[in-house]
C-alpha cells in the first residue's frame, strides 16, 4: 500500500505506550494495533486529531506516501 | 433533504431512533406470529364452517348448486388453498425472525437480508399461486356440486398487482440492505 503508517515510530520517539494513547483517543488497543500495522481502510479526522494532540505532531508525521516503485 | 427528515436523522436523535426501531420491531414480531395464527385458523374455519353458497360465490361460481359440498371436497379445498397461505406464513415466520433481530439491535446482517429476501419470494409465490389455486378450486367445486356443469374461473385483481409490486419492493429493499451491509463493513474498518 502506498500510504505507510508511522505511528509505531512516533510512539517510540515519544516513548508513549499504545495503551495510554488508545485511552486518550478513545479507541480500543486492538484498533490502535490495526492502525499501527496499516490494516485499516481509513482514519477518521477526529481520531487523527486526538493522536496528533497527544503526540504533539502533525498528520504528515504519522503518514507517509511511498511510490509503488520505491516500495517494490 | 427536508428539515424534518434532517432532524430525524441527526446523530443526536440516534438513541431515540434506535429505541423506536427496537420497540416497533418487537411489536411487529408478535404481529407476524398473530397474523400467521389468525390466517391459519381463519382458513380452517372457512372450509369447515362456511355455507355452501358463500364458498361457491367466493370461488366465482354464481350459479345454483344442486349438490351440497361434501366433506371430501371441503378438505381437498382446504389443502389446495393452504398452499399459497403456507408460502405466506413461511415468509411471515422468516420476517418475524428479522424483526426479532432488529429488536435486539442487529440490523445489517447477512441473515436479516436473507430473511427479507425470503419474504419477497414468499409473497411472490403466494401471489402467483392465488389465481392458479382459484382456478383449481372452481373446477373442484363445480365438479359435482354445480348445476351449470364444470367451470373454470380465473380471477386477476388489482390486489394481485399491488401484492406483486409490494413483493418487488421488499426484494429491492433486501438488495439495498445488502449494499448497506457492505458499507457498514467498510465503516467498521475505519478507526
Amino acid at each position: 500500500m502506498p500510504i505507510r503508517v508511522r505511528l509505531n515510530v512516533m510512539l517510540a520517539e515519544r516513548n508513549v505506550k499504545s495503551k495510554e494513547l488508545a485511552e486518550f483517543v478513545g479507541i480500543t488497543e486492538a484498533n490502535l494495533s490495526l492502525l499501527k500495522q496499516g490494516k485499516v481502510k481509513g482514519v477518521r479526522f477526529d481520531t487523527l486529531e486526538r493522536i496528533c494532540t497527544y503526540l504533539k505532531c502533525q498528520p504528515g508525521d504519522l503518514l507517509r506516501h511511498e511510490d509503488d516503485d520505491a516500495s517494490a | 433533504m427536508p428539515a424534518s427528515l434532517w432532524s430525524e436523522l441527526s446523530p443526536s436523535a440516534r438513541p431515540a431512533r434506535l429505541e423506536r426501531i427496537r420497540a416497533v420491531s418487537r411489536v411487529l414480531a408478535y404481529a407476524c406470529t398473530g397474523i400467521s395464527f389468525v390466517l391459519a385458523v381463519g382458513l380452517l374455519a372457512y372450509w369447515l364452517a362456511s355455507p355452501d353458497e358463500a364458498i361457491l360465490r367466493d370461488a366465482g361460481l354464481t350459479g345454483i348448486a344442486f349438490h351440497p359440498i361434501g366433506w371430501l371436497v371441503r378438505l381437498t379445498g382446504l389443502v389446495v388453498s393452504a398452499l399459497p397461505l403456507g408460502c405466506l406464513i413461511w415468509g411471515l415466520s422468516r420476517v418475524r425472525r428479522a424483526f426479532t433481530s432488529f429488536a435486539a439491535g442487529r440490523f445489517f446482517t447477512a441473515a436479516n437480508i436473507a430473511r427479507l429476501r425470503d419474504l419477497a419470494i414468499a409473497m411472490l409465490l403466494s401471489t402467483l399461486l392465488k389465481p392458479v389455486i382459484g382456478a383449481l378450486l372452481s373446477i373442484l367445486l363445480s365438479w359435482q356440486t354445480y348445476a351449470q356443469g364444470k367451470s373454470v374461473v380465473i380471477a386477476l385483481s388489482s390486489d394481485t398487482l399491488l401484492a406483486l409490486l409490494f413483493a418487488g419492493l421488499v426484494a429491492v429493499t433486501a438488495w439495498v440492505m445488502a449494499e448497506a451491509n457492505a458499507i457498514a463493513d467498510e465503516h467498521a474498518q475505519f478507526v
